[in-house]
């Protein structure tokens, strides 16, 4: 019987003689990316606006105005938003000309419609990454893949107790080794290409516009 | 890993020149202006006559058995432990980084690895070793500066050159764009991809056109035949002269008797 | 074992890499030097910006020493690799080369009956010339991310590893798009963003299949990490029923911990970039519950000559490389011939270093000798990879030119030649032999009038040197002379 590619491929890796050691990883220029809560907020909304992203530092009572706010500017009509979210009730009773949905269905039943119908999603982030003003997003069931990517809008509600230093100090200090969520996302303004001869242009093929409200207490 | 920090002997009584086949046959001054200026500093220059070439010709060329002829030719003209000094940073990048690797699993690899460890380029030498100080004696002029790429990238060296005109009061410096790009010469590259090379070597004569130096000053012999051949051949009027050369004409009458 | 390889890489390449004339044409096309002068002067200050508040020197020594492990635990990380996609769900496939990965790519797609397969970047799938093999068998192909739709638009192949249309610029591109697509023809980048956004999210829709590289593969949680700006990255992993990742097995890390440095290092080299807008890391396929994402995930594991450079110590730093670009973008040459001069898939350095050894050095005749070594890529490159060392070791191989070291690359000695033996024999006995040396370059001295005032390709460019009055050797003999009479 011939050898499949799988044991034709590792036993020729396995044919090499021994790799000498090589120096061992050190990871302390990582553990120095470190900043205080006041700087880490301050590089955070200074990383995110480098990449055309909006971050509004808001109080938990500010928050559904200041969301609704955003919405009205862009005047968004349809809006995406888990119903498990905790601004659901207060948007949803506060604006009742605006259509909040939640992405309740597969994307199969209604894909066109979230393409072409959707203007703004909000969700919520599990982290906060100052280095590099990134959004640590972990899709869920009510919170999935698309809600993030497909509408042109993305509002993401962070609170000021979920931001880390870097992405290497989440990683460590959650220990994100061994299984993951399905889709685990960092996500650092809205979609951009430099590809028509280095001319950056926002919104790609994702969304046009993020915007963060950072939410102390 | 990242380059080693220099460790810079204390100054010496002696060091042994080795001269590079380039300067021997095109830029005989530019190596006697490095011995002026070592003789000045108070340091005797011994000259081995054996020496010939460091074998980077054929090292680059893939040919290093040939390169390994004729380094092993070197090998034993220093015997003294004084410095090795050297007035092109190509060859003294050959000497100190690629002998231990062309003569590595050899018998002659100890031998090849001590004498590395004793090359140094000649203008660093003069700064960092000599701690050389310069008393400009020249009308002003403009000067712009092509640091080697073996100088800049393999020796880590190009601060020296800088450093030894901005003691030169009547010299100003100017920096070209592109300042750290490689010139074309790379040895055979320019033979083989004269294209390519020409192509390189032309930006790079523009670049240094275009600061209105009144010349251009170079540490290496093979960035300075390629580079004047170029301006000559386009009739610039640009000109070019070793570092070491200038440096010398430029600081001649505070010569001690 | 060479053998096989050699029939292996040679797939689409059954004559040598026709390097001279391409460069010929590149020099002389004025408007494309200066797309690449502009594009990769803005590349280099991007990047040194970007690292300014780093300590560069231990972040680069990080990246190698991550690399170089998982580089020694390659087979046993591929094995976790494997164990833990499955245990997650995603079905994994080994491919000896690229027309089996092809093969394996095809017949999951025939599985599912898929007509249209959308495409995020992915460099293996050019080497494997996936497009072509897929759209021969029926299926439609299309490329999802902009600077690779634009390339496929004009027929052509990417210029760079990063940027595929850097060659072209905003004019060139707005005439092709409106020539293939019939939008208007307006030379403004965001216009033409903007109709390619809406073309392309109709057919995210439509596709039955996306097929997506892989940046970094994560052994000990089974994840696929992506990185990208445009979103088509995602959506290629997202709204098709299927997705297929496809990735070199030089790919994979032992865990998420070591993706972080390596990010760090990626996106800044490449383009100046802090981090791209997206991070994306796959770990399984949709989910019951889950409302989008392919109910297929299957990752395909391409060696196509990996194994065989892994087997010497030296050219095995090769596989460290993490596909950043930052060397073509420093390379004095890459710049100013561009990526199609190489006629390979990896052009610049990397691909001087890398394309011998997948398809030969006598298919890449001048791979090895088209650099200045002017060391500016190995400075550059984040993960330290010592590309001018690799280069000098290919131009050894290549002429068999050290009788110390056994050569192993393929085809190596195509390039040694009885007459250049016999110049460097010749210049070995004047080189080796100090009185013959002096006398002959004291005789060239005397005699600099006949030396010849043309030089080949040197005189093209330049005048011919010329040689001094006296040799060094003579004046200091005279000068010693004169101080101890």
């Amino acid at each position: 019987m011939t050898p499949s590619a799988r044991q034709t491929i590792l036993s020729r890796l396995r044919e090499r003689k021994p790799i000498p050691a090589a120096s061992h990883p050190d990871f302390t220029v990582m553990e120095q990316r470190r900043w205080s809560l006041e700087d880490g907020i301050e590089r955070f909304i200074a990383q995110q606006a480098a990449v055309h992203g909006e971050v509004h530092r808001v109080s938990r009572d500010e928050l559904s105005r200041a969301v609704l706010a955003r919405l009205t500017q862009a005047g968004a009509q349809r809006v995406l938003i888990a119903p498990d979210n905790p601004l659901h009730h207060e948007l949803t009773s506060n604006a009742p000309d605006l259509q909040f949905h939640g992405y309740d269905q597969p994307v199969e039943a209604w894909q066109s419609e979230l393409f072409h119908q959707t203007d703004a999603a909000i969700t919520g982030c599990h982290a906060g990454l100052a280095d590099t003003g990134s959004l640590v997003v972990i899709t869920s069931p009510t919170e999935p893949r698309l809600m993030t990517l497909a509408p042109p809008l993305h509002i993401a509600i962070l609170p000021v107790s979920r931001l880390f230093s870097s992405w290497y100090q989440l990683i460590t200090e959650e220990d994100w080794t061994g299984p993951m969520p399905t889709n685990t996302l960092l996500i650092s303004g809205p979609s951009k290409t430099a590809d028509i001869e280095q001319t950056l242009v926002y919104g790609a093929h994702g969304p046009k516009a993020l915007t963060v409200f950072l939410v102390d207490g | 890993m990242s380059q080693p920090v220099l460790l810079y002997p204390s100054k010496p009584e002696k060091v042994y020149l080795f001269g590079t086949c380039l300067v021997d046959l095109f830029y005989p001054e530019a190596g006697l202006a490095g011995v002026d200026l070592l003789e000045r500093e108070g340091i005797e220059v011994i000259y081995p006559q054996d020496q010939t070439c460091c074998g980077q010709p054929a090292y680059t060329s893939g040919r290093s058995d040939e390169a390994r002829a004729v380094a092993r030719a070197q090998l034993d003209l220093f015997p003294g432990d004084w410095p090795v000094v050297v007035p092109s940073g190509s060859c003294a990048g050959m000497m100190r980084h690629h002998y231990p690797k062309l003569f590595d699993g050899t018998d002659d690899a100890d031998k090849a690895r001590k004498l590395a460890a004793r090359v140094w380029d000649l203008a660093d030498f003069l700064v960092n070793v000599c701690q050389i100080k310069l008393t400009d004696t020249g009308e002003p002029v403009t000067i712009a500066l092509h640091t080697s790429c073996s100088s800049r990238r393999e020796m880590g060296v190009a601060d020296s050159g800088p450093a030894l005109l901005q003691q030169l009061n009547n010299v100003t410096l100017v920096e070209p764009a592109k300042v750290t790009e490689c010139c074309g010469f790379g040895g055979s590259f320019a033979v083989r991809h004269a294209d390519i090379s020409g192509a390189m070597a032309n930006d790079k004569v523009a670049a240094l056109k275009q600061t209105g130096c009144d010349r251009f000053l170079s540490t290496d012999c093979g960035c300075l035949m390629n580079l004047t051949g170029v301006a000559e051949k386009q009739k610039t009027g640009l000109a070019g002269e070793h570092l070491l050369s200038f440096l010398w004409h430029r600081t001649q009458s505070n010569r001690e008797a | 074992m060479t053998e096989t390889r050699h029939d292996i890489a040679h797939q689409g390449h059954n004559s040598a890499i026709n390097f001279q004339p391409q460069v010929k044409s590149a020099l002389a096309n004025r408007q494309l030097r200066g797309n690449f002068d502009k594009a990769m002067t803005g590349l280099m200050h991007k990047r040194s910006s970007a690292f300014a508040d780093w300590d560069l020197d231990a972040l680069r020594d990080l990246g190698q020493a991550i690399r170089q492990r998982a580089l020694r635990q390659l087979p046993d990380l591929l094995e976790q690799l494997e164990r833990q996609c499955q245990a997650n769900g995603i079905q994994v496939h080994w491919a000896r080369d690229g027309d089996e990965a092809c093969r394996v790519i095809t017949e999951i797609c025939q599985q599912r009956q898929a007509k249209t397969v959308i495409k995020g970047k992915s460099m293996v799938t050019e080497e494997m010339e996936l497009n072509a093999h897929l759209e021969q068998r029926g299926y439609s192909v299309l490329e999802s991310d902009l600077g690779e739709y634009i390339v496929q638009m004009a027929k052509e192949t990417p210029s760079h590893i990063i940027m595929p249309a850097i060659h072209k610029n905003t004019a060139e591109i707005a005439e092709l798009m409106h020539t293939m697509t019939g939008v208007e023809r307006r030379e403004d980048a965001h216009y033409l963003t903007d109709q390619a956004r809406q073309q392309l999210r109709e057919k995210f829709m439509q596709a039955d299949v996306g097929i997506s590289g892989v940046n970094f593969a994560v052994a000990d949680s089974g994840t696929l990490c992506l990185v990208e700006n445009e979103g088509n990255g995602r959506l290629t992993t997202t709204t098709p029923p299927c997705h297929i990742a496809v990735t070199g097995i030089e790919k994979v890390v032992p865990s998420l911990t070591d993706v972080a440095p390596l990010l760090s290092l990626l996106t800044r080299s490449a383009t100046g970039q802090s981090i791209t807008t997206y991070v994306n890391m796959i770990s399984r396929p949709r989910q019951p519950g889950e409302k989008d994402g392919p109910e297929a995930v299957h990752l395909v594991l391409v060696d196509n000559g990996r194994s065989d450079i892994y087997q010497d110590d030296e050219l095995a730093q090769t596989l460290q490389c993490i596909r950043c670009g930052a060397c073509m973008n420093h390379c004095p040459v890459y710049t100013r011939i561009g990526g199609h001069a190489y006629g390979t898939t990896y052009p610049g350095p990397i691909g001087q270093v890398l394309m011998p050894q997948l398809l030969g050095l006598e298919q890449t005749p001048d791979f090895a000798s088209a650099s200045s070594l002017c060391g500016s890529c190995g400075e550059v490159c984040p993960v330290r990879i010592p590309l001018p060392s690799l280069l000098l070791r290919l131009r050894r191989e290549a002429v068999d030119g050290d009788k110390t070291r056994p050569s192993t690359v393929p085809g190596h000695g195509s390039k040694r030649s009885g007459l250049e033996s016999l110049i460097w024999t010749f210049w070995r006995i004047v080189h080796r032999h100090p009185l013959l040396y002096r006398q002959s370059t004291r005789l060239a001295s005397q005699f600099r009038a006949l030396s010849p005032k043309r030089l080949g390709g040197w005189t093209r460019y330049r005048s011919a040197p010329k040689l001094a009055k006296t040799t060094l050797h003579s004046a200091m003999n005279a000068r010693s002379g004169r101080q101890k009479p």
